[in-house]
This record gives C-alpha cells, structure tokens and sequence, in this order.
C-alpha cells in the first residue's frame, strides 16, 4: 500500500507528522494515502495549502458544554422574560420540544448586570466570566437542526447530524497539522467524571485518515495511552531495542532500495522517543507556579478537575498543539453530571456552572498575560439552548427546562475576534433565534476563517464528493471579527 | 415544439416587444438541424455547468428558470433574459459580461463568447428541455459517462511473445505499460509469493514449513505449484475471514447502534459470519447482494437468507431520534436513516452516490433528485430491529438483527431534502441513466415493502447493469493490488477515477458475469497472473515515469492492515485461537449509564486470540491499537483505508499491554520449538515472523541482543518491525 514519489528520503515535510497540515501531509501522497493518490487520476482533488490566507489564531481551545447550557440564565438578557415569568407563552407556533411538555414562562435564576468597560449582559451563575466579560464574544442566535442531544452534538463539532463525520479538531489536524512533531495535533480532555454520550464518536476523524483523531489526555497520570511500556522494561534494555530495530528496518530498506514508507516508519520510532520526552514534561502541572494554580483553582474541590483542565490545555497550546478540546460534563442520565437541566435549573447550572467559571475565567486570564491570546481562539459552545418555559404541566412553572435548538448562545474569546460585544438576538423572551441568525456551518466558517483556512477549501474527497466541515454552507460572519 | 406562444407582458414592456416575439417565433419554429446543435453542443453546456444549478426546476432563483425554452423566454422577475439578436439588451448577457453571473465564478471568455455570439445570431434554442443529464460536460457526467455504458467483452491483446503472459490480465497491462517505455518486474521468489498469497488470501503469514514446502514443489512442478496453493488458500476457512472484513468496512458494519445510546447489538454478528460463509462458499455474486436486499422476501424459510439482510441495517441507528416527542424530527431522523440505506446501496452494488441526489439534482452525475426518492421509496419499509429466526434442524429460535419489515409510507419528493416541504409523490423504482436496466419498477405508491425490496434487488443484480459487475471486479482487485483500476470503489461517477485500464475492468466484468458471478474464478485470474506475481522491488526508472505505479510495472509493497497484523502476532506466537464463527469476543468491558459505555481492556484469554474479524465492532468503543494501525470508524463506509504512520502508532506498538504480552508468549513459543541454543532461537524468530532464515552474519546483531537483553526483548523488536508488517 505505498505510493512513491521521487523525493529525497528525509525530506522534512515529508517525513515531518506536523509541519504544516495539508501542504505537507495531504500533498505528499505519502502519510496519507486516501484522497492524495487521486491526484491525476481522480479531478476536483480541493487540496489547497494552508494557510488560504493571513490570519491572527494559530491554535484553539473549544470548550464544549454538554447537555444543553442555557441562554436565558447566562448571555442573553431578557427583560421581558422577567415581567412574563408565571405567564403562558403566546405563540403562533405550538413549542415543538423534545420531551412535548409545555409549561410556563420561567425568568433566569440568575441575575443580570452589565460588565466590564464594554457593559456587555452576564448573570451572576458566572461570576468569575463575568469579571473578563470585556474578552468575550457571545454569539446569542445560533440555531440548530434538532433538539436531540447527540445529533445536535455531532453538529457541533462535525456540521453534520450523522454519525461518520469528521470533527473540527480532526479537520484541523488534516488541515493545519500541528506546530510540533513531539505532540499530537487534536487532544482531547473529557470531565474527570466521564466521557460524554457517544465516547470517541465525539472526537472522530470520520472518512479522514484515523492520525486525524483526537488522542484523549488526562490531567493526572500517565497522559496518553501507551506512551510507555506497559510493564517494567530496563532502561538499558529499551534504548538497546530501539537501536536494533533501527538497524533491523535500515537493512530491509537498503535491501529495497527505496520507500518513503519504510523511511517514514524508521522516523516514527524517533519522534516517538520524543514525544516520550515531551509529553509528561507538558503534563507535568507542578511545573506552574502556586499564583497560577490558585488562578485556575486547582487546589479548590469543585474546580480542581476542571481546572487542572484548563491548565493542561494551556500548556499544550504553548508547545505546539493545535486544537484542544475540553468537555464539561459527561454522559445524559441519572444523576446528571452535565447541563441537561431537566429537572432543576439551579442545582443543575448552578453546580456545573461552579466548576467551570473559575477555571476558564482563569484560563483567559492566564492567557492574556502571557500574550497568547491574541493567536488563541477560545470557544464555549453547548449543542444548544434551553427554553424559556419550563419543562412542566401547561399551568406550571416547573424548576427544569427543556432542549431549545431554535435559539441559544456560544461565546468565543482571543484569536482576532471583535471583543465585548454580542452578535445577533433572539425573540423577546430567548426563544428563537430572529436577528442575524448564526448555523453551525457558518461558526465552522468563521472559526476556521480565523486560522487561515477558507472552509470552501479545507476539503477531504470521499465516495462522492469532496467534503467539508461546512457542507455546501456556510458564511464567515465578519462582523464580530476585529 | 411551442406554438402557442404566451408572452409575458411584462417581462416585455416597449417598442421591441414585437420584433423579440417574432424572433423568438422564428426561433422556436425553424429550428433545423444545424442551427439546433449550435445550441445543443455549444450553449447548452455552459447553461447546464454555469446556471441550471439555480435557475430551473420549480423554484428558480431570481424567478429565471433556463432550463426549456418557454421559461428562457418567459424571463425571471427582472423581465426579460433575453433579446434574441442583441446581446447588449439581453439581461443574461449584461450579468455574464459583468461578472455578476454566475455569483463567484465567472465565465472564461470563450464561453463567454459562445453565449453573446448564440444571443447575437437570434438566440437559437435547442432541445427543450434542455437534456442536463445527456452529456458530460466539463463539470458534470451525462447519460454518455464512460462507466453507464454497458460492458463488451473486449478483444485480448496480442503481446509480443518476449513478455511473460499468464493469463489475459497480463496482455491488458502490458499493452498500457510497454508504449511508456516501461517493462514489468521480474518474477517474485516462491517465498515472497506464497507470503504475499497468504496474507493476501487470508491474512495470516504462512507457516515456516508451508514455506519449505512450496520452494521445494515450485522446483520440483513450477506452475502447478501455484495452482496448487493458490487453490488451498481459497479453500481455506480463513479466506472468508480475510474477505469477509473487507466487505464489512464498505457496508459501515456495528454491532452497537451509535448516536447517544450506542446500545450494543448482541445478535448482529449473525450477519458477519454469514459473509464470510457466502465468500468461503464462493456464492455467486449476484445471490450474493439479492439476499442482502431482499433475502427474507426471496427465501422467507431460509435463516441466512433474513440474516444476510443484516447489510441494510448494519449502520448506526439513532434510538433516541426516533423515539423523541417532536414528530417533525422524527420525520427528519427517518429521512437520515433512509438516507443511509439509499447511499450504502447505491455506492456498494453501483458504485453511484445516488444520497447526494437527496436535496437537489446531483450536482456531478445524472441521477435526479426524484430518482433519488425513487429509492427512497423502494426500502421505504426497512426498519432497523431484531426478529427470529430459526436454527437449522434444532428449529429453535433465535434473534437476529436484520430488516424489520414494516409498512412503505407513500414517498414524496422532499424539497431541499426536508420533510416538511413535500413535492409530488413517487413510486419505486432505479436510476434512469443505467439504461440497459429498467429503472421502472411498475410498483405504485402503495405498493408493500415485499414487491419494492424484490424489484429493487432485480434491478441493481441484472446482468445487464453495466455498474454491478464493474464495481465488484474492481473492488477484488482494490484489494489484491492496494488500488483499484478505478481509484475509488464506491464512486464510478464524475468526481470518481477513471479506470487506469478501462478493458481490463470490462474484461474482468464479462469473466465475472460468465463464470456464473464467481469470485473466486476473479480472485484466481488475479492472483495467478503475471502482473501479480512481479516482484515489489523499487525501481527508479519505472517510478520517474509513474510513481503512483498506475500501469503496475510492479506489486506495489502493502503493510498489513491493523487486522491483519494483529492476526499476524497472534499467529507467529503460537496463540491464535482458530474457531470459526460465532458470537463475537468482547475487548471491553461495558456499562450502561443513560447511553451505554465501553471501557477497553486486554483480556489475557484464548477466548479473545480469535481473529480479529470477530471482534464486536463497536461505534463508540475503538481499540487503541487497532485504531493506530487505521482501522476505519465503523460508523461511515470505508472502501478503502488510509495508510497512515504516526509516532502514536510507534508509541503503541511498542508498549502496548498486548503486543509487550505477546512478545513473551512469542520467546516461550520459540524456545520450545528451538530450545536454548540463541543461535537457533534467533533463526526460528525469523523463520515465524519473516517466514526467511537470516542471511548470512545477519544474526549475530540478534543474537548479541538475545544475550544482552533475552529472547522476549527481541520478540518485541522483531514484532515492530518493518519486515513483520510489510508485505514485498
């Protein structure tokens, strides 16, 4: 399964697994075979080099909140839904939510003020965000296709309802590839307390190369699966083990001739030794200063995972990494360990939001001062929003709101974008998304115009069509960029 | 054509009104022979790559439909398109001159040309309406695409007498390969062939003895020898173990539904032993895929046959989608499912993306969007689900997940794919382009799932679809030759490949169709032909000319895919647990919280050294070292596999609890076959994973290490090496 270009063996950009994404790894028809190998006999290969043009965000953190993290109680301020609370929704349209109970109007739980030299709107269920409101930029019109968790998920992350569907990470692992040879390019750092519904189908590198996937990381112990022997090797032993296999591969090479395959594998053993350097050295936590730890609150119980995240991330990103993907919250059920608020806004948000609104307020903090987030694209998102009524008996104003894919909000912060402001609105009382609506295709747009990369052109060919993040859609929304 | 002219009056406002109506009248009435394929050959195709896309069908944009003649002259909301004879006062001019149409992509200036000069000669039309999908075009593929045509039997070329011809194959590529000054490889060593039969046919390396064995009877009988071998691995139980895991990476083969719940399928694996039963039993092709679309209406007391129906619902299933409150997102998780069945069907069996066709006309092949719900509508009553079956002779039931028949609903085209916006209903039936097999099912709207499912399976296996033996003939040599004559397997259309060697492909078509849809008479041409038997060896004058190794001047090298290897590991150390079939082995362990969840372990047990095929192919729980090696995502089709190499891969194969495991059960294995002497140890090792004594002083770096480090140390070097897991 080799194809063979007539190149120099050694060459960096092949043999490089970072470099710089496509330009060196999907051209080189070497590391990647599917969809490279067309070239010539398959026409319309989109393969355009990165980056597609200049732009300010080299790396992103993407902090995803499952379960549905609520507009109305955190970013989009509804007076009205004040004066309403207790009263029935009057709508043309019949609410059409997931679980078919309608209940009354519920104002937010937590209360609004404006922040920050912008006055930009945030609750007090993120007291700690709200102190670098002026940072952020809060996106209050998305819109989904569906208010069913895990196809709204699999949107959020891949455009696309389906399971199979490459991840942004993964598209910027093939797209950008990473900014060192030691790391992987998409990590991913699930909630200490699980993954989220779906396991590694939210990390997946779908139809592209399976290199392209998110490695999982933990903030505590050995960071990546098989980073070491599994039992005890003599250090002796191993560097003698690798020096033979080099020797071993070096013969079967030379007696071949030539293959960039075979020269590539002998490198692959190199970096990894490496990455064996590298990786607990980033990992390594005790590394930061106490001011630091104290920032991100690690030391504290309801925000020592998260936070221990966050720091992690950092330090990933400050060695090359390109995109960093933390969950909040794990799998749906009982007892809830995500945003799914059904049942109880206040313990729910409340709990879940406490274990977040230090760290990630610590985290662009942190950020900031060390001059990263000028070229850090941060992002929360959640798959979507939560009603503004109540997930109750028509008459009731129940305690837990239901799924809202009509109307929600993301923030994102750092990496050129337009901050203290909000883009688009919802309804009057944050139920649809009426003013400059944002889809998931056009965010992908936007945050991949942010890294360079033109989404018309950051394409994978398979059975068909040449794919993208975006679909066939998709508008960059300049206006919130700076 | 159009004699009643309705002119819109208000598309045509002022002094020039008469003169347009009468010129249009000259041009729709007179439209001879020459004047019409002006239109046809020239104009048509720049209209149907630049502006169909939006302007036609029910909705046109800007209200501009250019897709018949009437609607061009009726004009969009703007007035008036065109002024036939004056360019510069026909709107459709001014836009395209300007660079406002088509939005981004302008024309060049030769159809630019073509369009003003069609204008400026009295705007002439053609066939109305335009026919989109008759010819290909520089941007999408008519009715006249190279792979719609119907297959005839090519003449074998005559090849000088100096080339080494085994069968035809042989002659169809040198008759590609000698014009470009190439000459093909010498013939590989019997020990380098039977390897690369070995993993070929299995996926397993054979046996140091087999290897003697086969030197010795290649000396003593040559060419019978090969028959000879090639004729046991296809008869080998291993060989549907091998083939059968291909065929489940094109049909996106789980056993756990995906989506939020990814509940486990503890009966699906029903389906993948009956692939492998159907391969190792050489059956017939065209059976073959009849049983997966329609088996349980073909032979309803037939066991394998409802099993073999597993295929259509082998991918991910969304539960919770469909059990959701909100009908209106039922009806769209519904229309996604179908979409999965509609895409799986047509690119496995036609290797067509008829799904693409679900929103719009497809954008590069000529299937329409109505075709699209044709096929819709023909498994608009499979369900996903698990129904009973009865065991042999011991007639006691069992579950299999299989199609659930249910009811058909009446099918609608769906506006830009969406449920709520429903179009004119439909009744089953295929895609038109195929014209030598009758797309037209003669089923109404209403007709049951029984009669939709059957004349579906008839349309897609008949002999005369050109597609059908095409793909498959193309998928086997995918397989042996790590690329297809046709690039990509699941796409013969116009953003596909084209086929490297088009007789080639339809001489294997024609062979295939005569010897009664046998694969394994394809498998055997294959692999006893010349073409496969070169040598791998690089050589640098052949790849100045075609590095990609196109025109198969050599057997291109393959590494072993993960299963393969695994397989591999499990073999050379003596632990591979050979039962055939049955329920799956569990690399995990699972809970359910809400959604169920798998945590992967590494079970020390026989019970898990079964080959890799039975592994329970879980959506949301991926083995690490499978998944280093590029075993697909089993949520999406994967007609081929990416070769990817990456310092994780190293890192895993190198310390992963397994492969470290296995190199110990490796040097125990050795060390009772040889004993304690290092020399032998380390000539035993080679002979297992390299199936070669060592040459030479090439043990002594070997056998040094065993002294330093111990002979388990050198297991594990020898597992990671390039030699264990490439193939020449």
């Amino acid at each position: 399964m080799l194809t063979e270009k007539p190149s120099i063996p050694g060459r960096r950009d092949v043999l490089s697994f970072a470099a710089s994404g496509i330009g060196a790894v999907a051209l080189s028809e070497l590391l990647v075979r599917d969809g490279a190998v067309r070239a010539n006999v398959v026409p319309g290969q989109g393969t355009v080099p990165w980056p597609h043009h200049d732009a300010p965000a080299k790396r992103v953190i993407h902090i995803v909140a499952c379960g549905g993290f609520s507009q109305v109680d955190s970013f989009d301020y509804k007076p009205e839904l004040e004066s309403l609370h207790g009263k029935s929704l009057v709508s043309d349209e019949r609410p059409d939510v997931f679980f078919g109970k309608v209940g009354l109007l519920r104002k937010s739980d937590w209360r609004f003020r404006q922040r920050g030299q912008s006055g930009l709107w945030v609750s007090e269920l993120f007291p700690h965000l709200a102190r670098v409101a002026d940072e952020l930029t809060v996106v209050r019109s998305m819109f989904g296709e569906t208010s069913n968790h895990t196809p709204a998920t699999f949107q959020q992350n891949s455009g696309f309802r389906l399971n199979g569907f490459p991840t942004a990470g993964a598209w910027l692992s093939y797209g950008m590839g990473c900014d060192t040879d030691d790391l992987p390019a998409y990590v991913v750092i699930p909630d200490q307390r699980g993954v989220p519904a779906g396991g590694s189908i939210n990390w997946t590198n779908g139809f592209l190369p399976a290199q392209f996937q998110g490695v999982t990381m933990s903030s505590s112990g050995v960071p990546i699966q098989d980073l070491f022997p599994a039992r005890e090797v003599a250090a002796g032993t191993e560097t003698a083990s690798r020096n033979l296999l080099a020797e071993l591969n070096r013969r079967h090479l030379a007696e071949r001739g030539r293959s960039d395959v075979l020269a590539a594998r002998i490198r692959s053993y190199q970096l990894s030794e490496r990455m064996q350097a590298e990786l607990p050295q980033v990992a390594d936590l005790t590394r930061e200063s106490p001011a630091t730890h104290r920032m991100y609150g690690t030391s504290v119980e309801h925000t020592q995972a998260f936070g221990r995240s966050c720091l992690l991330a950092r330090r990933l990103l400050e060695k090359g990494v390109r995109f960093v993907q933390m969950f909040s919250g794990g799998a749906f059920g009982s007892p809830r360990i995500n945003w799914d608020g059904h049942e109880n806004m206040i313990q729910n948000h409340g709990r879940e939001a406490l274990r977040v609104d230090k760290p990630i307020a610590g985290l662009l903090r942190d950020l900031r001062q060390r001059g990263m987030l000028d070229d850090t694209l941060v992002m929360f998102t959640s798959e979507f929003g939560r009603t503004p009524f109540t997930q109750s008996a028509a008459n009731v104003v129940g305690p837990g709101r239901d799924h809202n894919e009509k109307g929600f909000s993301v923030w994102l912060a750092g990496g050129g974008m337009k901050s203290g402001i909000t883009y688009g609105a919802t309804d009057d009382i944050g139920w649809q998304a009426v003013e400059n609506r944002v889809h998931w295709h056009d965010f992908h747009a936007t945050v991949l115009h942010q890294l360079g990369v033109n989404h018309e052109q950051l394409t994978f060919y398979h059975n068909g069509i040449e794919r993208r993040l975006t679909n066939v859609h998709g508008k960059v929304i300049h206006d919130i960029l700076a | 054509m159009c004699h009643q002219v309705t002119w819109p009056l208000l598309s045509c406002i002022g002094r020039y009104c008469g003169t347009m109506v009468g010129l249009w009248l000259l041009a729709v009435n007179s439209i001879s022979a020459a004047t019409a394929a002006d239109f046809d050959t020239d104009v048509a195709p720049i209209l149907i790559d630049n502006c169909l896309e939006c302007h036609s069908g029910a909705d046109p944009s800007g209200g501009l439909s250019l897709a018949d003649v009437e609607s061009a002259r009726r004009g969009g909301e703007s007035g008036a398109a065109i002024v036939p004879g004056d360019s510069d006062r026909s709107l459709l001019w001014k836009h395209i001159e300007s660079g406002e149409m088509p939005p981004k992509k302008p024309l060049g200036d030769q159809e630019k040309k073509a369009v003003r000069n069609w204008i400026a000669g009295g705007a002439k039309w053609g066939t109305s309406p335009i026919e989109r999908f008759r010819i290909t075009t520089k941007k999408r593929a008519g009715t006249d695409w190279w792979a719609l045509q119907s297959v005839e039997r090519p003449e074998v070329p005559a090849v000088e007498q100096n080339h080494r011809i085994r069968n035809p194959i042989d002659a169809f590529v040198l008759r590609k390969l000698v014009p470009r000054g190439l000459q093909p490889s010498p013939e590989a060593s019997p020990r380098v062939l039977l390897r690369r039969l070995s993993f070929d046919l299995t996926g397993l390396p054979p046996a140091p003895d087999q290897v003697l064995l086969f030197e010795h009877a290649m000396h003593q009988s040559g060419e019978a020898a090969v028959g000879h071998v090639v004729n046991r691995l296809l008869d080998s139980k291993h060989f549907g173990e091998r083939w059968g895991r291909h065929w489940l990476d094109v049909v996106r083969f789980g056993e756990s539904q995906g989506y939020e719940r990814d509940k486990l399928r503890t009966d699906s694996w029903h389906y993948r032993d009956w692939v492998i039963d159907a391969f190792n039993s050489d059956m017939p092709y065209d059976e073959f895929v009849r049983l997966q679309l329609a088996g349980d209406i073909l032979y309803p007391e037939n066991t394998g046959a409802i099993i073999a129906t597993g295929f259509l619902v082998a991918g991910a299933w969304d539960e919770v989608g469909q059990s959701q409150q909100s009908s209106a997102m039922k009806a769209v998780v519904r229309q996604d499912e179908i979409e999965d069945y509609v895409g799986t069907i047509s690119q496995t069996f036609l290797g067509l993306t008829a799904n693409c066709a679900r929103c719009h006309d497809h954008k590069f092949d000529p299937i329409s969007q109505k075709e699209y719900y044709q096929l819709a509508s023909a498994v608009g009553g499979v369900r996903h689900g698990s129904r009973n079956v009865l065991a042999g002779n011991e007639q006691k039931p069992f579950p299999v997940y299989a199609v659930k028949p249910g009811s058909a609903d009446v099918t609608y085209v769906l506006a830009r794919g969406n449920p709520a916006v429903r179009g004119e209903v439909v009744t089953p039936g295929g895609v038109a382009a195929i014209a030598a097999a009758n797309s037209t099912f003669g089923l109404t709207a209403d007709s049951p799932d029984a009669a939709r499912r059957r004349a579906l399976a008839e349309w897609i296996t008949q002999e005369q679809n050109p597609l059908f033996a095409r793909v498959i003939v193309n998928r086997l040599w995918h397989y042996h030759f790590s690329a297809g004559l046709v690039a990509t397997p699941n796409d013969f259309g116009f953003n596909g490949g084209r086929p490297s060697h088009p007789e080639l492909l339809n001489w294997l078509a024609s062979e295939l169709i005569s010897s009664g849809w046998s694969l394994k008479h394809i498998h055997r041409l294959i692999v006893t032909s010349a073409t496969y038997r070169q040598s791998s060896r690089h050589r640098p004058e052949c790849a100045a000319v075609d590095a990609d190794n196109r025109l198969l001047w050599r057997k291109s090298p393959v590494r072993l895919e993960a299963e393969a290897l695994r397989d591999s590991i499990l073999s050379v150390t003596g632990q591979l647990n050979l039962q055939y079939g049955g329920a799956p082995y569990r690399d995990f362990t699972t809970h359910v919280k809400n959604t169920q969840f798998y945590t992967m372990t590494d079970p020390d047990s026989p019970d898990v050294y079964r080959r890799t095929v039975y592994r329970t192919w879980i959506r949301s729980g991926r083995n690490h070292l499978l998944d280093a090696f590029d075993c697909p995502d089993p949520s999406t089709t994967a007609p081929k596999r990416a070769v990817t190499t990456t310092p994780i891969q190293a890192l895993t194969l190198m310390n992963n609890s397994f492969v470290l495991r296995m190199a110990d059960r490796f040097a125990e294995r050795v060390t009772r076959d040889a004993g304690t002497d290092i020399s032998t140890q380390a000539s035993r090792v080679y002979q297992l994973a390299y199936s070669r004594s060592p040459n030479g002083d090439e043990a002594s770096r070997p056998e040094q290490f065993i002294k330093n480090h111990g002979l388990p140390a050198l297991c594990r070097v020898v597992l990671n090496s390039n030699e264990f897991i490439h193939v020449d």
